[in-house]
């Protein structure tokens, strides 16, 4: 009796927490769409766990509110298990605030065709793919063998090839962390102290590879360049 | 009492007559400086003066004619010298029209009588001075005078023409009021340009300069003439005449309170004349006139999605009639495109390296997915410093339309809204950000095999085709080590074979003593052995020909005799384990 009443508190905090966090995203869209930006981007910032529409919500809020470096880190964050469509309209958005700013960004053409397919399958059903093919390969591999015939086993080499590169790039993005230069240009220390020789320094609105931390400072990696930089100038993607 | 009554009334008859006799109106024209005149220059005030002599306050006063000229003011002044009143009435007037006009009579109308006086007539001139030179005005000498001056002497329709009016002022008794531009024929004149003051030393008088610039366009071929400006300004004058005898003026003077008199004036600067010839024949429309340098197009973005708008600006740099120029009209743009015209606005020299520029924007949708090219654009113009008609091509762009996304994100709202702000300007469109998501406010999480059990179910078939792949070439090689073993042994298992058949004197099994000797030696199944394919094995081994003759023999012989048992008629038998042991030997050697 005492577990099975344990269990129903349990749940309903949930519940109570998870309506609490779309009242209050129902809320900010509200005040989005009177134009209340300021008030849209506090009430959204309230959600406890943020799916990719939040984040691509509070660009849109940090976009109007003119404070570009948050839009645009706010973007890049939408992108994680965002859909085809939710990447059409965070790329759309970020190329009208790179228009806006006079930046052009250039994406390779094979970069782009290879985020735009990995968003059509999450990390499992790449895994469940990849592995399915592969398992179709080898059996194939042993019938065929025998019967001389290797026309059929192209076709599915050529999908685990593939699968298998979709895989690398979902476990690539997943095992490394990026982060936003924010609004001013960050110097890059030789350790996690300002006392330590100076680097370089980076642009803002320029997306990092955040490589390690310590205390208030990140290790990022940028052009070849490895350093670090104090964690509060950078907004982690 | 008869004698006073009648005294009375006899000085109020002498009185009355000798007012009716003595009241005299007068009506002159004269400057407002007070001369006499009977020409004055277009434009220029002067007044009527009617004056009555020994009067009462008139009832009523009208002048003839007065209605012809522009009032400015009226005065009156009134004097009283020695019993004697006498009334003045002042119109400052002007005109604009040329001609002789007639003033008066002015008729006064005083305790019921009526005064006329006589009339007068003034003629009013056009400006005397046209010529280049300034014009001076004659009261006022060198105080002021205007000059007007055009950059050229020559030039082609719609081309550029800078008018400038410069007002010299000798001192500050001076004050420009207003310059009047005139009607022009032949040509438009814009808003001016006031360019300031700066001073210039004539004839070795400093003068204040006023610079006044108007941007003349020229709308037809031929002579034009550009009239004289009319240059009102006031002027302050010392009261001379009057100040004479007059101990009030005087009093003034003496302690510096002099009177002085502002009066509005008029002056004409001269008129310019240029010669204005038609634009020379072109193949294409003549779109503007100058010397232009540069003529580009860039668009932004280049990358949209279906229907969305393009900011496309071509920009035109270098002197010529920037502001005139129309939105030029896109061309041989993809029929998969539409477009409009946004808006044009000009770069002043000053925001673009010191040259002006012209930006014209322009809207446009791509309709159809794919990668377009927005062709080079033509600009043709009429190149006033070679006289000739030049074309200037901006370079062609490149523009990817990306197919629309059926997303709730960029909804049809967000289309529309496109379509209806195409007329915005870029800043607007650039804005126009993809609404906010409304769906998946949620983390979404991800379900995927851990890194080290992918790894492992990656591996599976890898390890089960190397355990098949082991296990199949271990059995294949135990399978080739008993061949092989049986190919060592094979004439030893025959040999024994064949002791054992002559012991117990079996001459029929010589024939499967062979077939499995071959059988092992060829590593092939008994079944398989003939006497072709020992006969080729052995040729291939190097058996003659007599050699192959005899085997044939005995290999017939042994057949036979498990066949039909008839090979102890041509063969006794320990002849024939002779022989198949002699067999044995020279197989062991060949094969």
């Amino acid at each position: 009796m005492k577990k099975k009443f344990t269990l129903l508190l349990l749940i309903s905090v949930v519940a109570l927490r998870g309506s609490s966090d779309q009242e209050l995203f129902l809320r900010g869209n509200q005040f989005y769409e009177q134009k209340e930006y300021a008030q849209a981007f506090e009430t959204y910032q309230k959600i406890n766990k943020k799916g990719n529409a939040v984040w691509f919500n509070l660009g849109n809020c940090a976009f109007h509110l003119e404070n570009y470096a948050h839009a645009f880190a706010y973007w890049k964050r939408a992108r994680h298990y965002a859909s085809v469509q939710e990447l059409d309209a965070i790329a759309f958005n970020i190329n009208v605030l790179e228009t806006k700013l006079g930046k052009e960004t250039h994406v390779s053409k094979l970069t782009q065709i290879i985020e735009r397919f990995s968003a059509y399958f999450s990390l499992g059903q790449a895994q469940f793919l990849f592995l399915l093919s592969w398992f179709l390969l080898f059996l194939l591999c042993i019938v065929y063998n025998q019967r001389k015939r290797y026309g059929i086993l192209v076709p599915l080499s050529l999908l685990s090839v593939i699968m298998g590169g979709l895989v690398v790039v979902k476990y690539n993005t997943a095992m490394h962390h990026y982060g936003i230069v924010l609004n001013d240009k960050v110097t890059l220390y030789a350790g996690p102290n300002d006392q330590y020789q100076v680097i370089g320094e980076i642009d803002p609105m320029i997306e990092v590879q955040v490589n390690d931390h310590k205390e208030q400072w990140c290790k990022i990696e940028h052009q070849h360049m490895v350093g670090w930089v104090p964690a509060d100038k950078l907004m982690l993607v | 009492m008869d004698k006073i009554a009648g005294k009375f009334g006899f000085f109020i008859i002498i009185l009355l007559c000798s007012i009716t006799n003595h009241a005299q109106v007068m009506l002159r024209l004269q400057s407002t400086k007070g001369k006499p005149i009977s020409e004055i220059e277009m434009g220029q005030p002067f007044v009527i003066d009617v004056s009555v002599d020994d009067s009462q306050q008139p009832e009523k006063l009208s002048i003839q004619g007065i209605e012809k000229f522009q009032q400015f003011g009226r005065q009156t002044n009134m004097r009283i010298v020695n019993n004697h009143k006498s009334i003045r009435y002042m119109y400052t007037v002007a005109t604009e029209k040329p001609g002789t006009y007639t003033i008066g009579p002015a008729e006064l109308v005083i305790g019921g009588n009526t005064l006329t006086s006589p009339t007068a007539s003034i003629t009013v001139t056009k400006p005397s001075a046209t010529n280049a030179s300034a014009v001076q005005t004659k009261d006022d000498s060198l105080k002021i005078f205007a000059r007007l001056s055009v950059d050229k002497q020559r030039a082609v329709v719609g081309e550029n023409i800078q008018c400038k009016v410069e007002v010299f002022m000798l001192d500050n008794s001076v004050a420009l009021q207003k310059i009047n531009e005139p009607e022009v024929t032949g040509c438009v004149l814009e808003s001016p340009i006031d360019k300031g003051t700066t001073t210039r030393t004539i004839n070795g008088n400093k003068y204040t300069c006023r610079e006044f610039l108007w941007n003349l366009a020229l709308t037809q071929a031929g002579e034009v003439t550009v009239p004289a400006f009319r240059v009102n300004y006031q002027i302050m004058e010392d009261e001379e005449d009057d100040t004479d005898g007059n101990p009030i003026h005087a009093y003034l003077t003496f302690w510096g309170m002099k009177q002085t008199n502002v009066q509005s004036k008029r002056l004409y600067t001269n008129e310019c004349t240029l010669k204005v010839d038609a634009l020379p024949e072109s193949d294409e429309p003549i779109a503007g006139i100058g010397h232009f340098t540069k003529f580009s197009a860039h668009a932004k973005p280049t990358v949209v999605k279906e229907g969305d708008g393009i900011v496309l600006t071509l920009e035109l740099e270098g002197d010529g009639n920037l502001p005139r120029i129309e939105t030029p009209q896109l061309q041989e743009l993809p029929s998969e495109f539409k477009w409009y015209d946004s808006k044009q606005y000009l770069v002043g020299p000053e925001q673009n390296n010191g040259v002006p520029k012209k930006c014209f924007e322009y809207i446009i949708q791509g309709m159809k997915t794919g990668e377009w090219e927005i062709p080079k654009q033509k600009f043709v113009y009429f190149d006033t410093q070679t006289r000739k008609c030049k074309t200037l091509k901006s370079s062609s762009i490149r523009i990817t339309i990306v197919p629309a996304t059926t997303n709730k994100l960029s909804t049809q709202a967000q289309k529309n809204e496109t379509n209806q702000k195409v007329t915005a300007t870029a800043l607007d469109i650039t804005d126009n950000i993809s609404p906010i998501n409304k769906e998946g406010w949620y983390p979404r999480h991800e379900r995927a095999l851990p890194l080290w059990l992918f790894v492992i179910f990656m591996l599976i078939p890898v390890l089960f085709w190397l355990f098949i792949f082991t296990k199949i070439s271990q059995l294949t090689r135990s399978i080739l080590r008993v061949s092989r073993r049986k190919k060592q042994q094979a004439f030893i298992h025959a040999r024994k074979s064949l002791q054992y058949a002559q012991q117990r004197n079996e001459y029929r099994k010589l024939y499967a003593i062979f077939i499995e000797l071959f059988a092992e030696r060829f590593a092939l199944p008994p079944a398989m052995i003939s006497e072709d394919l020992i006969e080729q094995r052995l040729r291939q081994a190097g058996v003659s020909d007599v050699h192959m003759k005899e085997w044939h023999l005995f290999f017939s012989a042994i057949a036979a005799l498990v066949f039909a048992d008839t090979a102890t008629q041509y063969m006794a038998p320990p002849i024939l384990f002779r022989r198949a042991q002699q067999w044995l030997d020279y197989f062991e050697s060949k094969v």
